[in-house]
């Protein structure tokens, strides 16, 4: 049994149109779940759901077992941690310190595990020098640094987070992903995470649910799902660039690839084993001899 | 009264001048830093902080009925902190200025917790924009926390009670809690820096001197409150003053009276024996140091000032009057179209 | 759009952003009490160079100081004009427009040259204090001095969520006026009530998201604050120091009558 189960889960915005219909879904502890969708397709409400901020019209949701209305705020939250899109919607107090505590003084511990939980989270984030700045004067990737270490310093054993990496520059991508691959590799931290982010998914997620108008399309690992370029592109979704270029040369300009590379190092093994030898006989810098 | 009206008259021109020549953003009327002496001070804290506290008190039962309440008034706080520091083009003058911000506060979260929200804005504004000051900011809660809100959302009420529609109400809650805050403060400076001159001068020659910069405030103030207003009716859910207006009542007799009533009242209070022992303190010393009659005063303002008032009521009646008028003249099914204009 | 906060100054490091908010507050409060309390000019006017030289040595700009400080003079010129036409009664300066006689008196003159050392004397505190302080280490220095919780943490909330406000309002007055939303006063008008509902209904849509992500970190209803950081010996000795020479020179002062 996985930690996180839903089955049949509805929900309806509060205008009347339908957010999700008939959502079943499996997450396994440990593992790194992506949410795969374009916008307005619903991912944001559920991860709502899975957080216990809004109630299933229809159908049930589970953690380790227990529908989540029985439990109690604190169980919920000192195992479920949430990250939403928006920094600024997160990020309350005056100091970057001061925030990151709240969640474990709300959890009601000692000052002193308070002060260790929070330097540690922020050590995890790369953020522990900015412990007493003012959080109005930090960079947009940085608030989104602290936002997570304010989760990190309850110590979920689920993290769910909505478009961790959009509005980040590329650099901040990279280091965002590096960081969540980190916690589930690393750190055991189960991840599910809504995203429209693919090309460094294949590195990280174990399991995709695409989505679209509310329903799961597909559900598979990551090869399956990235690969089935009908169902991306019928999700209003792409393929890994790197993906594009060779399905596009295999399908067009006939390159007979083996199976549909997804990372930039599986294309490179699969060129490398079209191009023949003599191609690389003479390194690049001898033509200036 | 003649020889104190003909200065403010003199001084009322150069301060146009002044305005004209080089013209400041023109603030609502913050007392700077340092200008209360020390009794004063202290006097006004004593009126303000009792006031914090019943806000707070408000502060603290809505939170309990609702955990949603904290960001929310703390986020309302920060967005009427913003407001009351942003330019807005003042008519008439050409001119930016701050709208004071307390009455639309107050029509929105009530004036208790305006009072408390209004401690806060107006001590973050003394630190971090030097408008009004530490030791000033007893008397600014007054004037701007306590009086402003209350003000305009009692007007507000009234109006609505009378049947007005929001955008007039709006507007009339707004612009006269603006010039309620001015006349606060006037009054406020007045009591503090007469030293051996009449108060009740010093307040009539300080009101008349701000007269170019805050009376276009209040008419600024009004229709941007009104403005904001209809705004959020068109667009919350749950927004709790578009209440239909009561059974088919007259419109125009009960905003003729609310205008009337708020300057009314006043103008007969103030020419009703105020003035007696100002006229003679100055009158009588002239004449009796330069050894003839004073000259007739620029604005003969004596006995008129109570004309003069009412002059003022008839035009903020007239105008409402005259805004309703519109509305009532034209077919029932346009005039709702009429009314938004 | 909007006037820059003097905020910006108080993140920098320098001895004095690095001396603890409560001697700092204490030193102000004395120090603005003696301001408004003095006899005369001299104690304000002495109070004032020390706060700008204090604020030079910090690396303030001269500029910055002279910006804050005009608006609060302007007010006290606009007082000392009105004192000086009003109350007194030796006439230096007589001019006649007219038939009119306007008369500005010595005593009226000597009150307005007061209350204007007055305004500078405390506006320098002020400007010392708000360009050293950032805003929450003053609210939670006035709760370590007795202020209710509920208002810190009012303030608290206020002061954090005003920058983020202000850059939306920013980004909304510079679309409006790229749509010509203030080519006439009245238009200008209609533009800035539709910024004002805007700034009130983003504020208002927030705090839904605010508190949905408070609940997420285990908000229930009540807020807890962290302890009180250690105050150093040498800032409060410092503060003492500070107000004790205050003393003696509001004693000096009332003494020779200045």
């Amino acid at each position: 049994m996985g930690i996180i189960e839903l089955r049949g889960v509805s929900f309806r915005y509060p205008e009347g149109s339908l957010a999700l219909d008939g959502v079943d879904m499996e997450v396994r502890a440990g593992s790194f779940t992506a949410l795969l969708a374009s916008n307005g397709s619903g991912k944001t409400t559920l991860i709502k759901l899975i957080a216990g901020l809004l109630v299933p019209a229809k159908g049930s949701i589970t953690l380790d077992g227990e529908i989540l209305s029985v439990l109690t705020p604190k169980k919920l939250y000192g195992t479920v941690g949430v990250v939403f899109q928006n920094p600024d919607d997160q990020l309350f107090a005056a100091t970057v310190g001061d925030d990151v505590a709240f969640g474990p003084r709300n959890m009601g511990l000692d000052e002193k595990v308070v002060a260790e939980r929070v330097s540690e989270a922020l050590a995890s984030v790369g953020m522990l020098h900015a412990t007493e700045r003012s959080i109005h004067h930090l960079s947009f990737g940085e608030k989104k640094k602290v936002a997570l270490a304010g989760v990190l310093a309850m110590r979920p054993r689920l993290l769910l987070m909505d478009e961790p990496a959009a509005s980040l520059d590329p650099a901040g991508e990279a280091d965002m992903m590096r960081l969540i691959g980190n916690l589930n590799r690393l750190h055991g931290v189960t991840v599910v995470m809504a995203t429209h982010s693919i090309d460094l998914l294949p590195l990280f997620a174990d399991e995709i649910y695409i989505f679209k108008n509310g329903r799961v399309l597909r559900r598979g690992n990551a090869r399956e799902i990235l690969s089935d370029h009908a169902v991306m592109h019928g999700a209003g979704l792409r393929l890994p660039y790197i993906s594009s270029l060779l399905h596009e040369m295999k399908m067009g300009d006939g390159l007979p690839i083996n199976g549909l590379p997804l990372t930039i190092g599986e294309a490179r093994k699969r060129f490398l084993e079209l191009i023949p030898d003599e191609v690389f006989l003479r390194p690049i810098g001898d033509e200036q001899n | 009264m003649k020889g104190i009206t003909m200065k403010a008259a003199i001084f009322l021109f150069i301060l146009v001048l002044a305005c004209a020549v080089f013209p400041p953003p023109a603030h609502a009327m913050h007392i700077a830093e340092g200008i209360l002496p020390m009794q004063w001070a202290a006097l006004w804290y004593l009126f303000a902080l009792p006031a914090v506290a019943m806000g707070l008190r408000a502060y603290r039962r809505e939170s309990e009925r609702s955990s949603r309440f904290r960001p929310l008034a703390g986020l309302m706080g920060a967005a009427v902190f913003v407001i009351s520091c942003m330019p807005i083009p003042v008519p008439f003058t050409g001119t930016c200025s701050h709208p004071v911000g307390t009455g639309l506060a107050a029509i929105l979260v009530g004036p208790w917790l305006t009072v408390a929200i209004s401690s806060i804005a107006l001590l973050l504004q003394a630190l971090f924009l030097a408008h009004g000051g530490l030791t000033t900011l007893g008397g600014n809660i007054v004037s701007m926390g306590i009086v402003g809100g209350f003000t305009g959302y009692g007007i507000f009420r009234a109006m609505r009670w009378a049947g007005a529609p929001l955008f007039v109400s709006a507007f009339l809650a707004g612009m006269l809690s603006d010039w309620a805050t001015y006349a606060t403060t006037s009054a406020e400076l007045a009591l503090a820096l007469h030293g051996d001159g009449s108060a009740f001068s010093l307040f009539l020659a300080v009101l008349t001197a701000f007269v170019p910069t805050q009376l276009p405030l209040g008419i600024m103030e009004g229709f941007v409150t009104a403005h904001a207003l209809r705004f959020l009716s068109e667009r919350l859910v749950d927004f709790p003053f578009a209440r239909e207006t009561r059974k088919g009542q007259s419109k125009v007799v009960p905003v003729v009276l609310a205008a009337l009533l708020a300057f009314g009242g006043l103008s007969t209070r103030a020419s009703a024996g105020g003035f007696v022992g100002v006229d003679e303190a100055v009158v009588e010393k002239f004449a009796a140091e330069n050894g003839r009659k004073p000259s007739p005063p620029l604005v003969n303002v004596e006995g008129d000032l109570g004309l003069f008032l009412f002059l003022i009521a008839g035009a903020a009646g007239g105008f409402a009057c005259g805004y309703f008028y519109r509305s009532l003249s034209i077919k029932k099914g346009a005039k709702k179209e009429a009314a938004d204009v | 759009m909007f006037e820059l906060f003097s905020d910006i100054y108080a993140d920098h490091s320098n001895r004095f952003t690095r001396m603890d908010a409560r001697a700092k507050l204490f030193a102000a409060a004395v120090t603005l009490v003696a301001v408004i309390a003095a006899p005369g000019p001299a104690l304000p006017v002495m109070i004032w160079l020390l706060s700008v030289g204090a604020l030079l040595s910090a690396r303030v700009g001269a500029k910055m100081i002279s910006a804050r400080t005009l608006s609060p003079l302007m007010m006290a010129g606009v007082l000392l004009i009105v004192n000086t036409l009003l109350s007194g009664k030796t006439p230096f300066v007589t001019f006649s427009l007219g038939q009119w006689h306007v008369s500005f008196m010595k005593e009226g003159l000597h009150q307005g040259i007061f209350l204007a050392s007055r305004v500078i004397g405390a506006t320098g505190v002020l400007l010392f204090l708000s360009f050293t302080t950032p805003a929450h280490r003053i609210f939670s220095a006035l709760r370590w001095y007795g202020a209710p919780e509920s208002w810190v943490e009012l303030a608290t909330s206020i002061y954090r969520h005003t920058f983020t406000l202000i850059d939306t309002a920013s980004d909304m007055y510079y679309a409006q006026r790229v749509r010509l939303g203030y080519r006439d006063a009245r238009h200008s008008l209609e533009s800035s009530g539709t910024l004002v509902g805007s700034v009130l209904l983003r504020s208002i849509e927030q705090s839904a998201r605010t508190h949905e992500a408070m609940v997420a970190r285990g908000y229930t209803g009540g807020t807890v604050f962290g302890p009180h950081p250690r105050l150093a010996a040498g800032d409060a000795l410092a503060a003492a120091v500070w107000v004790a020479c205050i003393f003696a020179l509001f004693a000096a002062v009332r003494v020779k009558g200045i």
